[in-house]
């Protein structure tokens, strides 16, 4: 009996390239369910459907009616994406869709990504959406989307899904879920709650310690207090030939000894007196793994993490290379080197460096120590590009082709040369060094580059004059600031979060406003968040506590823990953290509001113009006497020096009204317990500037209504003019 | 004495005017000074110090501060 199978892949181009491969002998049918693209394709006298997801279609929420501003929660389910988060209304015509269809269905594949992320899209998938598929479902796996290697892996498909990879996707999910809106909630709540006003601030599992890394660094940097020391050089004269030469210590840490060696040496004769030379091996480099790959194309191109990751994705979908969320440095002989290499001939760029390769006679790639049992290192699929590609897809395109090659290459060989030049009781050393062979070198391209520094011709014996001795002042430096590639690198070493994760959560710390800046450089509100957290529960930034948390969840994957167990541990461990910041809300609050309001006076901008020059006004805060007040933008362009004054109690708000006297724009004011005050900062001003009054200040009865009920009696020195109507 | 730090008015840490973060700035700045006269000799007197501190990009933003406020106390020429 002719069976129909539903496929799932995770994305659209992934079903089509999927359909494609498992047609035998007709172009993959485009069918539509209520605006939903399948494709069916006929095989071996079956149907075939092929959907996708559009990444996650379920995820993790509240269980209940949630109320989004309350917490802690701890009662969740796995329900569908949009139910769950808002925005998300297209991911409900797609179950829809998927659910319709698998009705007609009797054999159901996973043939999302194979990682933590792709078993767990398919396994909710099938699962939920098509009846409790996952349980009689297979899985394909493969690392690229060739049309080989998809007929492969469809020929070969497992038996059934890899669950436990899902169930560790899920206990992350859930762990990051009861993490991220617990604390984050605590946060924000405890903010809105002292200062009226609401800002988004987030932490979580990994967000909280990688920002720690951010603030650590920070604070080494304000405290850096830099020590003195010297360097020497000296300018040689070896036969007319003038040679640069570095003093035998890299730098002397008192002054007057440093002098002394300059008058000791300075245009004295000396003597080679020895003469060395070294050669070394250079391995080829080994295959990319992601992070590899990110921070190479940081170095040459600047690109983020996140930038990289994606920009490599889409040529993942394009065929072009493998699937690039791997933290394999290996490339096993089954994805076919010499198939590649003959693609790769076709390419004009990568044509002689491909023949050289294929009748090398051996083709053995360097494999580096890092393993994943799912996915082989980044390399190129063979195929050649079907339109042109953008800039940033041929730059990395062209790195993982140029690794890949040089992963093949023979070592390189290179000389170094030492000469050491006596001066008396002083030494100086002259270097120099350069490739004799270039093995990978060459097929590395543009990314590999060594300055060749060549001597000239010396003897032991030889007799040299010292020319000119240079003495430098130098101080040292704080620790560099991290850029998006260093930071990742930081996180990995540190063993939190996963390479699909770890480019997000440096994207969410800039998001969110706790870091500027591609030098890296934390926010004042990073540091009281950390400083927070510091306090309250210190354990939610410990790079320790996080990375014994992640081993756990890694043990999952293994059948060495369960999900139920790491997530009522989590459990047990967060509860008594999340109900201390609820208890001391409101001093976490307190804590928060003076950089909240910060933050907010730097982003605001009235609408009316600055009446002397043109430019916008914004609401300045005085960084020494803290006090707020309306300022000119063009204070340094122009050298503008309009300024209003503002109240310095209560929260700010700029109302979208104009001031019928004057036609400047109005603010509000709100203290609490009290009624919002509405004036005009202009008037406000004006009024300031005429004489003192002996007269009692008039305000208009409905005003007075308005904004003085159940108020201290007014006194125009100590607050704001209601003087304006409004 | 105020129970406050005098530069950013968070909780003072006893015995120092200081809270924990101006404290472990100030350490770090007295370290530095017994470096520097070795360096330069004994001969470097603390305003001198600070008065070269405070013209170079490398001096942290809060050792600056200090430098300001520890001038402004007086004592320091």
């Amino acid at each position: 009996m002719p069976t129909t199978t539903l496929i799932v892949t995770e994305k659209p181009d992934a079903a089509l390239h999927v359909a494609e491969a498992l047609a035998t002998d007709q172009t993959p049918h485009r069918v539509s369910v209520d605006g939903v693209p399948f494709f069916e394709v006929q095989r071996d006298g079956g149907r075939i459907l092929v959907c996708s997801a559009l990444g996650h279609l379920y995820a993790v929420g509240a269980k209940g009616t949630e109320i989004r501003s309350q917490y802690p929660v701890w009662d969740f389910a796995w329900m569908a994406k949009h139910l769950a988060e808002r925005g998300q209304g297209r991911q409900e015509k797609w179950i829809q869709a998927i659910s319709i269809v698998s009705k007609e269905a009797d054999r159901f594949i996973n043939a999302c990504d194979f990682d933590i992320e792709g078993s767990l899209i398919g396994y909710t998938i099938l699962k939920y959406a098509c009846g409790g598929a996952d349980k009689k479902a297979c899985r394909m796996k493969f690392s690229t989307l060739t049309a080989k290697e998809l007929r492969d892996s469809y020929d070969k498909m497992l038996p059934e899904l890899d669950f436990s990879m899902a169930y560790a996707g899920m206990c992350r999910h859930e762990v990051d879920w009861l993490y991220g809106i617990n604390l984050s909630r605590a946060l924000t709540q405890s903010a809105l709650k002292a200062s009226n006003r609401y800002f988004t601030l987030s932490t979580g599992r990994v967000q909280g310690p990688t920002l720690r890394f951010v603030v650590d660094r920070e604070r080494e940097i304000e405290t850096f207090v830099p020590v003195p020391y010297w360097t020497l050089r000296a300018r040689l004269d070896v036969d007319g030939d003038f040679v640069e030469s570095e003093y035998e210590f890299d730098r002397l840490e008192v002054k007057a000894q440093a002098e002394q060696a300059v008058s000791d040496c300075a245009g004295r004769r000396g003597l080679i007196e020895k003469l060395e030379s070294r050669t070394y091996q250079l391995s080829p480099p080994t295959p990319f793994d992601l992070s590899a790959l990110q921070n190479e194309a940081f170095r040459h191109f600047g690109y983020s993490p996140r930038v990289s990751l994606s920009v490599a994705e889409r040529l993942y979908l394009d065929q072009l290379v493998s699937y690039p969320r791997t933290s394999s440095q290996k490339l096993p002989p089954s994805i076919g080197y010499e198939e590649i290499l003959a693609g790769l001939k076709q390419l004009n760029a990568y044509s002689s460096a491909a023949s050289g390769l294929l009748t090398s006679g051996s083709l053995r790639p360097t494999q580096g120590e890092k393993d994943d049992p799912a996915h082989p290192a980044i390399y190129p699929t063979g195929s050649v590009p079907r339109g042109e590609l953008d800039s940033r897809e041929q730059k990395v395109f062209d790195l993982v082709v140029r690794r890949f090659l040089a992963s093949f290459g023979t070592n390189a060989t290179k000389q170094s040369d030492k000469a050491t030049i006596r001066v008396g009781k002083h030494a100086f050393f002259i270097r120099g060094s350069r490739i004799l062979k270039k093995g990978w070198i060459t097929l590395y391209g543009q990314y590999a580059k060594f300055e060749e520094i060549t001597l000239p011709q010396l003897t032991e014996g030889q007799e040299v004059i010292v020319d000119a001795v240079s003495l430098e002042e130098k101080y040292t430096q704080p620790p560099p600031r991290y850029n998006p590639s260093s930071l990742l690198k930081a996180m990995e070493e540190a063993e939190i979060g996963t390479k699909a994760t770890r480019a997000d959560i440096i994207e969410t710390l800039y998001k969110r406003g706790y870091m500027k800046e591609q030098r890296i450089s934390a926010t004042p509100l990073a540091f009281r968040v950390v400083e927070i957290l510091m306090k309250h529960c210190p354990k939610v930034i410990d790079v320790t506590f996080t990375r014994e948390l992640e081993s756990k969840m890694q043990q999952i994957e293994h059948g060495k823990q369960t999900r139920e167990s790491v997530v009522l541990e989590t459990v047990a461990y967060l509860k008594p953290l999340i109900e201390d910041l609820k208890r001391n809300e409101e001093e976490v609050g307190q804590e928060l509001t003076e950089i909240i309001g910060d933050m907010w006076l730097a982003s605001v901008r009235l609408f009316v113009p600055c009446p002397q020059c043109g430019s916008t006004l914004k609401v300045v805060k005085n960084p020494k006497t803290k006090k707020r007040f309306i300022g000119c933008a063009g204070k340094w362009t122009k050298r503008c020096d309009f300024a209003l004054p503002l109240p310095q109690f209560g929260a700010l708000k700029l109302l979208e009204r104009r001031c019928p006297e004057c036609g400047f724009q109005l603010i509000q004011v709100k203290s609490k317990g009290r009624y919002p005050m509405i004036s005009c900062p202009k008037c406000y001003a004006n009024k300031l500037r005429e004489p003192k009054p002996s007269e009692t200040v008039t305000v208009k009865p409905e005003v007075a209504k308005q904004s003085f009920r159940n108020r201290p009696p007014y006194t125009p020195q100590a607050s704001f003019s209601p003087h304006c109507p409004t | 004495m105020a129970d406050h730090c005098p530069l950013c008015q968070r909780p003072k840490k006893s015995p120092s005017e200081f809270c924990d973060f101006h404290y472990a700035v100030q350490a770090n700045l007295e370290r530095a000074y017994a470096v520097w006269c070795k360096s330069f000799g004994d001969n470097l007197t603390i305003g001198d110090y600070y008065a070269r501190l405070e013209k170079k990009d490398e001096t942290g933003a809060a050792v600056k501060v200090l430098i300001q406020y520890l001038r402004n106390k007086g004592g320091v020429a």
